[in-house]
């Protein structure tokens, strides 16, 4: 080969060589090495995204079935308290427009912070707590205890007989579920003659149409807590020198009560007795 | 608002919706009184609602406080999407109780009216946690 022909080889291969490296250091628009690891981050990306979902419908779930089982609960408190036997009882509706909404606890009716103070003794079979229960006390307990001006405490007696006993202990016992006053006001609204009318279908259902499981409050009307509530009360009558009933005493909670004299059972007389000891 | 931030509003916020559960539980458990301006506490803890299957609902609210509080320890996405889980299910039992309270009961309480407030706030805190986590750079 001449010395010219050798030059044009060596030429040719250069410009060869020019052509091949510019493509070897450009930027490749498709680089299989640079592709990797994006989809890398884009599996990263999705796996809390994913994650974040399953929390979302995992909890939608947890509290939808709270909800559902929330529903069950109730409904089968309901049904194990509804009433076995077919007995009517009058004065439910009454009974709960009086009440409903009303704070009770035990044997208190209405807030724990009111100023005053009454106190109610009476036998559950005894005909003018009957006509009190009826005639004057929805309106006290409307313009005194809603307010929050005046609390009531129950303190059953039972000296009329064993009637009085077993009304008597299976509303304290519903005491126990705060639904006292309830089931003694429609015992009151259903009372019937001396010592015959107190049967344990009556008493069931009132507890029930109170608000209360039946079952729960028969279980315990024999308990040491019942039996222990009613000699309380009757200690605290005899010390109150209760005479008969009804009997009230007012005053300020947490201080001396005093006996309210009533002449009639009506609210006007009751509304001035209370008054005088409340305002 | 930095992480470290929610999680601190966040765990003041779980403190006293377990407070608050603590205390209802603790007047149920004992008959105890519940200090309620209303009156309503009463009438809704001694609904048929008050309990599921005789479990408490405060014990239930207690529990969910404490486990949100769990998921604020760490910064990581599973403890965030747990504490997303936890907020939302309490979130949506939260709403139905305050259904109950002022359509079936008719009664409020104003110890479980804060507490499910409490839980809405919560519960978009951890949103935010969950969306920060979301926005954060790839961590390839």
């Amino acid at each position: 080969m001449s010395t010219k022909s050798k030059k044009r080889a060596r030429a040719r291969a250069h410009a060869h060589q020019q052509q091949v490296r510019p493509q070897r250091h450009s930027r490749p628009v498709v680089a299989p090495k640079r592709r990797e690891p994006e989809r890398r981050g884009h599996r990263l990306a999705e796996a809390p995204r994913r994650l974040y979902a399953y929390a979302l419908a995992v909890a939608v779930l947890a509290g939808a079935l709270l909800i559902a089982l929330s529903q069950i609960s109730a409904r089968e408190e309901t049904t194990a308290a509804a009433p076995r036997s077919g007995v009517a009882v009058a004065g439910i509706a009454e009974t709960a427009a009086t009440f409903d909404g009303v704070p009770q606890r035990g044997n208190v009716l209405g807030s724990p912070r009111a100023p005053f103070q009454l106190v109610v003794y009476s036998d559950l079979q005894c005909g003018y707590c009957a006509k009190f229960a009826s005639d004057v006390l929805p309106t006290i307990v409307r313009d005194y205890v809603r307010t929050g001006k005046v609390q009531m405490v129950y303190r059953g007696l039972a000296f009329l007989g064993p009637d009085s006993v077993t009304a008597l202990q299976t509303t304290t016992a519903a005491g126990r579920q705060n639904r006292l006053w309830n089931v003694s006001e429609l015992l009151y609204a259903n009372q019937g003659l001396e010592n015959a009318w107190v049967t344990d279908d009556l008493l069931r259902s009132s507890v029930t149409a109170a608000g209360a499981s039946a079952t729960r409050a028969f279980a315990e009307r024999d308990s040491a807590y019942v039996t222990a509530t009613i000699d309380r009360w009757a200690s605290m009558a005899a010390r109150d020198g209760v005479q008969g009933v009804p009997a009230f005493y007012a005053g300020r909670r947490g201080g001396e009560l005093e006996p309210l004299a009533i002449g009639a059972l009506t609210v006007p007389e009751f509304r001035a007795a209370l008054d005088s000891v409340v305002t | 608002m930095s992480d470290r931030a929610l999680r601190l509003v966040m765990a003041l916020l779980a403190v006293t919706t377990t407070g608050i559960a603590g205390y209802l539980l603790y007047s149920d458990s004992t008959d105890a009184s519940v200090a309620c301006s209303t009156g309503g506490c009463e009438t809704v803890e001694q609904s048929q609602y008050a309990d599921i299957f005789g479990v408490p609902v405060a014990l239930i609210g207690l529990v969910g406080s404490i486990a949100i509080l769990l998921t604020l320890v760490r910064a990581d996405t599973l403890s965030r999407a747990a504490g997303l889980a936890f907020t939302v299910s309490a979130l949506v039992f939260a709403t139905y109780l305050v259904v109950l309270q002022l359509a079936v009961i008719d009664a409020v309480c104003e110890w479980c009216m804060v507490n499910d407030a409490l839980v809405a706030v919560l519960t978009v805190l951890a949103g935010l946690r969950a969306l920060s986590d979301l926005n954060a750079p790839i961590r390839a």
